[in-house]
């Protein structure tokens, strides 16, 4: 039977990395996994043949997906093998393990299955949080149909037996990239936690849902959306944590947002697409109210998503790649200048990382077998020490934060500060931690 | 009176400006009718039409380079005997930028010219300083075994499915043919008895790399584009 191929990766075999992935194979590390996840908690313990089957009809809707990372001799690319498939493991002592990726011919992305419990990590070479969701909600109403559940592919959710779309594989950065527009100005360096990393491979991750009415009201309230207010929730508190320390040599706090450019500009694309939106307090100018920081938030993320300005940060991004003497470097010779860089400037520029997958939309008939639905952010580097990851599903929005420190006084300020405001905050079980304090016992006792 | 509005821009233009100052289209005219080559049509050339042009600019800077190396030789030396070499050369290149200005997409096509173009400028270098010596026992048999290989390799080309360190592979084990080819034509006109020496030293370093390439390409990379490793 002649092979159909509806995606150029398909036809070509291998496709080149996109701007937001160029990043990462010099930098990827056991510690620094560039992992995230997107899971959901069932009604019901996952069923594994069902998920098996699951997993083999969505692959086939998501061939572009179907690679593993290698290295050229100017840049990495992605390799497809029609036959790879993602391993569906069982979870481990912490989220988000680094990817055997430089290695060669593994999946850059697994399913990751406990009692209830249903997850996919992706190594962000390969999507970043909008593709991936797209990904799990096809892959979560096509195991809860092989569960014998009678679920529709409604709310966008993608059908596996639907055409693939050839412009799922493009690179939108280059798309949409102008070489005649000018940079954004430099930033000056961001004030850094100043708590102690925990060790080698630790990750404490720190769950929390809430009610999306209950903060959709406090938000209108304040004339910010739900994004806005959180980031300023958080802005808010890493500001009374500054202010609680006595060296305070940089006085700027800053926070990367994640903005999914797929509502800005027109792409179907299912690879990375995303840009960094960067509100900040300058300390210098004095001490900032909640009030404050929220009109200050508001007014950064509404001026810094506009179209126009966002084609420059494209155009920072996309502008060395075109250099052909960038293009012509040997790989080993970039993966020693980004390694470098990265180590260098990496974090240097923002405080922490809040990134807010959005809605995940799923069929009414859906809703009675799943609880919640969460997104768990790469781990954070050295630096930056916590991430927080938010994705709401019905009524629960999940914030999920992600803490290589064994201080948790950002989190714990974090939903003190919304408990106070009157909202109702359910911290959720978190199994991973146990798990690790096992590990560690057992070590200890060794 | 009212004003115009240009159909292709939609400024609106003043009265007594007839063609619009920034696209050059009539706004009376019909606007799909174009009677002039603007900028962005230049940026847009078709591919063969720039390659006809730059043709059409290698013809003259290859007639002027003529022209320029027959008066010298005329003025300094009185007579023609360094330029005939020199035009033959010029020529020729020219014949091969015409091979590719016009057949670039016709492969047989532009290898036959390539060939012809090249035997007739060894003719003519041999011709130049009689009696003819060289082309017939060295010069015809080598370059028309490089077209033959070439003919093979680019027969080969098209034949394999996968394109990546076998291509190396076929190239190195051409190479070493070629290298034989020569070493015994040489060997044939200057020593009257054919002794393989220096090409089987070539060919003993190379076709072990094609097996190689070989073996990584079918066993290790199991047939992938070579494009994918070296894309820039």
């Amino acid at each position: 039977m002649k092979d159909s191929f509806h995606t150029d990766i398909e036809q070509r075999g291998w496709m080149s990395l996109d701007n937001a992935a160029k990043i990462f194979p010099p930098v990827i590390s056991k510690s620094l996994s560039s992992v995230f996840r997107i899971g959901c908690e069932l009604s019901e313990p996952v069923r594994i043949s069902s998920l098996r089957r699951s997993v083999e009809e969505t692959c086939q809707r998501f061939p572009y997906y179907l690679t593993s990372l290698h290295k050229g001799f100017f840049w990495y690319f992605l390799e497809y093998d029609k036959n790879i498939r993602p391993s569906i493991v069982a979870e481990d002592k912490k989220p988000c393990v680094a990817f055997p990726a430089k290695k060669g011919d593994y999946p850059l992305f697994r399913i990751v299955v406990l009692g209830n419990m249903l997850s996919v990590e992706f190594l962000h070479v390969l999507t970043d949080g909008g593709g991936a969701l797209e990904f799990f909600r096809t892959l979560l109403v096509t195991y809860l149909r092989n569960c014998g559940y009678n679920v529709p592919y409604s709310e966008g959710i993608i059908d596996p037996s639907s055409p693939i779309d050839a412009s799922e594989t493009e690179d939108a950065y280059n798309k949409y990239f102008k070489k005649d527009v000018p940079l954004p100005p430099k930033l000056e360096n961001a004030w850094h936690l100043p708590f102690e990393t925990a060790g080698k491979g630790y990750l404490g991750i720190i769950q929390a849902e809430i009610s999306v009415t209950d903060l959709k009201k406090i938000s209108k309230e304040n004339n910010v959306t739900i994004t806005e207010y959180l980031a300023s929730v958080y802005l808010f508190c890493l500001q009374e944590i500054w202010n609680g320390e006595e060296r305070k040599d940089k006085q700027i706090l800053r926070l990367e947002i994640p903005v999914n450019m797929r509502r800005s500009y027109t792409s179907r694309t299912m690879r990375n697409f995303s840009l960094f939106v960067l509100p900040e307090l300058d300390l210098r100018l004095g001490y900032f109210s909640f009030e404050e920081i929220l009109i200050h938030v508001h007014n950064y993320m509404q001026i810094q998503t506009d179209k126009k300005l966002l084609s420059k940060v494209i155009a920072r991004n996309v502008k060395p790649e075109k250099n052909i003497f960038i293009r012509t470097t040997p790989v080993f010779i970039k993966d020693l200048v980004l390694s470098a860089a990265f180590r260098k400037h990496g974090a240097t520029k923002y405080s922490g990382v809040l990134t807010n997958v959005g809605i995940a939309r799923m069929p009414e008939e859906a809703s009675g077998y799943i609880e919640t639905l969460s997104m768990i952010p790469p781990p954070p580097v050295k630096e930056l020490k916590v991430s927080c990851g938010i994705l709401s599903f019905n009524d629960r929005l999940c914030i999920s934060f992600a803490n290589n420190t064994a201080n948790n006084e950002l989190e714990k300020n974090f939903f003190s500060f919304l408990t106070g405001k009157g909202l109702k905050v359910r911290i959720l079980k978190n199994i991973w931690n146990e798990k690790q304090n096992l590990s560690q016992l057992r070590g200890n006792t060794r | 009176m009212k004003n115009k509005i240009c159909p292709n821009c939609g400024v609106i233009l003043d009265n007594g400006l007839v063609i619009c100052p920034l696209c050059k289209s009539s706004p009376g005219k019909d606007h799909n009718e174009k009677s002039e080559v603007y900028p962005s049509d230049i940026l847009k050339l078709s591919e063969k039409k720039s390659r006809i042009y730059t043709w059409e600019l290698s013809a003259i800077i290859a007639f002027s380079a003529n022209l320029i190396c027959i008066i010298v030789d005329m003025v300094i030396l009185k007579g023609l005997s360094w330029s005939l070499y020199a035009v033959t050369a010029i020529t020729g290149l020219w014949l091969f930028i015409t091979s590719f200005a016009f057949f670039l997409k016709r492969p047989a096509m532009l290898g036959i010219s390539l060939a012809i173009t090249t035997l007739v400028m060894l003719i003519i270098f041999d011709l130049l300083s009689p009696p003819v010596v060289w082309f017939f026992g060295i010069g015809l048999p080598i370059s028309l075994s490089f077209w033959i290989l070439f003919a093979i390799f680019l027969f080969i080309l098209r034949r394999i499915k996968t394109k990546g360190f076998n291509v190396l592979a076929i190239v190195f084990v051409e190479l070493s043919a070629l290298c034989i080819v020569i070493d015994i034509f040489i060997d044939m006109v200057l020593k009257e008895n054919i002794n393989i020496d220096w090409s089987a030293i070539t060919a003993a370093t190379l076709v072990p790399v094609a097996g190689v390439l070989f073996f990584i390409h079918y066993r290790m990379k199991r047939g992938k584009d070579l494009g994918s490793f070296f894309h820039v």
